[in-house]
């Protein structure tokens, strides 16, 4: 138990998506990490960033316009990331173009899809949720599946991570 | 093309089988497969050889696992399919690692070209096969059939051979045979090491579509970006468009440079099986495309995708040093608009500046020219009172000469000065 808190005390820095280095340290320290404990520790990451910006830009509410506020800040400079729609209770996120993920996963030979499934998902939906804790992240596209893009879909629900 | 022939260490069973399983596995889970094989057999009447090859860019040694069933003297028929079904799963439930490719063979004897062509005609019609590929290999009739399905993305590579010596002298049927079973082995372990690479990269490279669409689509915007007037852009914006720029470019690198790391890995295996083709020096026979033509262009199908990905990632690249070109122009362009500016502002306030010592001079000359009058002034009331209004008024003209001179004559001092200093 105590290895384990000192292995999930490190914090992400809000480039890690993009930075090699952190997604190398990451796969090491938690590859043999039980995936659950992983999309944790991901997802409270994503949602302590997003109560850091909530509070910088005073964003208020918890409708679709606070979650793409919270949303673009995050994704600020990442040219792959945008938003498609902004509805009343939801968000539409699309990453297109080259992944950085994949890039950073091809290059230091790690696991692409894991790294999408135990860091990258969990992370925005940690991240939007310190707007709603109640947000749905539905992936409904995927291109570690193949599909030409990522589509994340933000709704407010019952708070869970659905991937179809 | 080298390929060496010393590594490999190859133990034939003896005789002539009736069917051949090559099984090809990753090297990092050779030695866990291979000690279960070594410990048990699949069934008795199945021998097992190891063939050692040297494999790959980094010169690892590579192991196949040859096995070969129904070793007898020889049989003038291809065997049935549900004859070797059983023995198939026996062997892939020994071997404890996912295979990357698996050959199967089956084998025949033939008396001369001819009854080998009949032998072959034959067992296509009762086993309901096409072929894919023939030729004359070695001494032997090589054919591949069709597959059957088409592979799944998770599946080895396979491939269904029937190979048929039909040389009048047993021994050497069985010497030929074997030598083109090492070949085969070894193909089997270029090829599945080809397709699992290829395999690995498949959704890698299957972006390249969409992603170089929408990354060409942001760079089309990014230039619409750089097109507005400084004062919309703003330095803020500017600043966003080229760590953009950055991001991508360096995303592009990356991508660029382990898909050439591959791309390299993946020519020197199609190299050397392109070479071990070419050993087999393969005559065709029939109207059928030789298996060396129809392979070799099969795995050339396999690196193309690598080279056509590092092509258009490239193209990207440029299209992105030109917009950082582009960006460091425009910064160049406002810094000389800002610089013509400045000197433009800094002419006038030098004109007016002169205008003012122009000014400051000759009201320096009014007023010494008023002191003198009126110390002239006192001098008059003093020598002739009564005269001294006119003389005074007359001395003025004087004054300002004088005035004049003295002005000179300090401005003239200052010159000098300043031109010493």
């Amino acid at each position: 138990m105590y290895v384990q808190l000192i292995t999930l005390s490190i914090t992400l820095p809000r480039d890690w998506f993009v930075n090699p280095q952190v997604l190398s340290e990451f796969y090491e320290r938690f590859k043999d990490v039980p995936p659950e404990e992983i999309k944790r520790f991901s997802y409270n990451q994503g949602l302590a960033l997003g109560r850091s910006i909530v509070e910088r830009l005073k964003i208020e509410g918890d409708d679709g316009e606070a979650m793409a506020a919270v949303l673009r800040e995050a994704l600020k400079g990442e040219p792959t990331a945008r938003i498609v729609h902004v509805g009343k209770r939801s968000v539409l996120l699309r990453n297109s173009g080259f992944c950085p993920l994949m890039t950073a996963a091809l290059s230091l030979g790690l696991p692409w899809a894991w790294l999408c499934e135990v860091l990258g998902w969990p992370f925005f939906h940690g991240l939007v949720s310190a707007v709603n804790p109640k947000v749905d992240m539905k992936m409904i596209r995927r291109r570690a599946k193949g599909d030409p893009c990522c589509d994340h879909l933000f709704e407010v629900g019952e708070g869970r991570l659905i991937l179809p | 093309m080298h390929l060496n022939r010393s590594a490999l260490r190859f133990r034939p069973p003896g005789g002539l089988p009736s069917l051949v399983y090559i099984i090809a596995l990753p090297e990092r889970s050779i030695a866990r497969a291979f000690s279960s094989v070594a410990l048990s057999r699949p069934s008795p009447e199945i021998e097992l050889a190891l063939s050692f090859a040297e494999v790959g860019v980094e010169g690892v040694e590579h192991r196949v696992l040859l096995a070969a069933s129904n070793l007898k003297r020889g049989q003038r028929s291809l065997p049935l399919e549900k004859s070797y079904s059983g023995s198939a799963s026996k062997l892939d439930s020994l071997v404890a690692e996912k295979p990357i490719s698996i050959f199967t063979i089956r084998v025949g004897w033939a008396h001369g070209l001819e009854e080998a062509r009949l032998l072959l005609k034959s067992h296509l019609k009762d086993a309901n096969r096409s072929l894919k590929s023939l030729g004359v290999a070695h001494e032997c009739l090589l054919a591949t059939l069709e597959d059957r399905d088409s592979l799944s993305p998770s599946q080895p590579l396979v491939r269904e051979l029937i190979v048929i010596p039909y040389s009048h002298d047993f021994e050497e049927a069985v010497h030929e045979f074997w030598r083109l079973c090492e070949d085969l082995a070894t193909l089997a372990s270029y090829a599945g090491r080809l397709y699992k690479l290829k395999l690995d990269r498949n959704l890698i490279l299957m972006q390249i579509d969409s992603s170089e669409k929408s990354t060409q689509m942001r760079i089309n915007e990014i230039f619409v970006d750089i097109r507005r007037p400084m004062e919309e852009l703003g330095l803020e914006g500017l600043e966003g468009v080229l760590r953009e720029v950055t991001t991508l470019f360096s995303n592009l690198s990356i991508l660029a440079s382990v898909m050439r790391r591959d791309y390299v890995k993946a020519q020197s295996l199609l190299r050397r099986i392109t070479s071990l083709y070419e050993s087999l020096s393969e005559a065709p026979l029939g109207h059928y495309p030789t298996n060396s033509s129809v392979e070799t262009s099969y795995y050339e199908s396999l690196v193309a995708p690598f080279k056509d990905f590092i092509e258009r990632v490239n193209a990207l690249r440029v299209q992105l040093d030109t917009v950082l070109n582009a960006v460091r122009t425009y910064l160049g362009i406002q810094r000389q608009k800002l610089g013509i500016e400045e000197q433009a502002s800094s002419r006038d306030l030098l004109a007016r500046l002169v205008s003012l010592q122009e000014i400051l001079h000759k009201l320096e000359i009014l007023i010494v020219a008023f002191y003198i009058t009126e110390m002239g002034k006192l001098v008059f009331e003093a020598v002739a009172p009564r005269e001294s209004g006119i003389l005074t008024v007359a001395f003025i003209p004087l004054a300002l000469l004088i005035s004049t001179a003295i002005q000179r004559l300090l401005h003239r001092n200052e010159r000098v000065s300043v031109d010493r200093d």
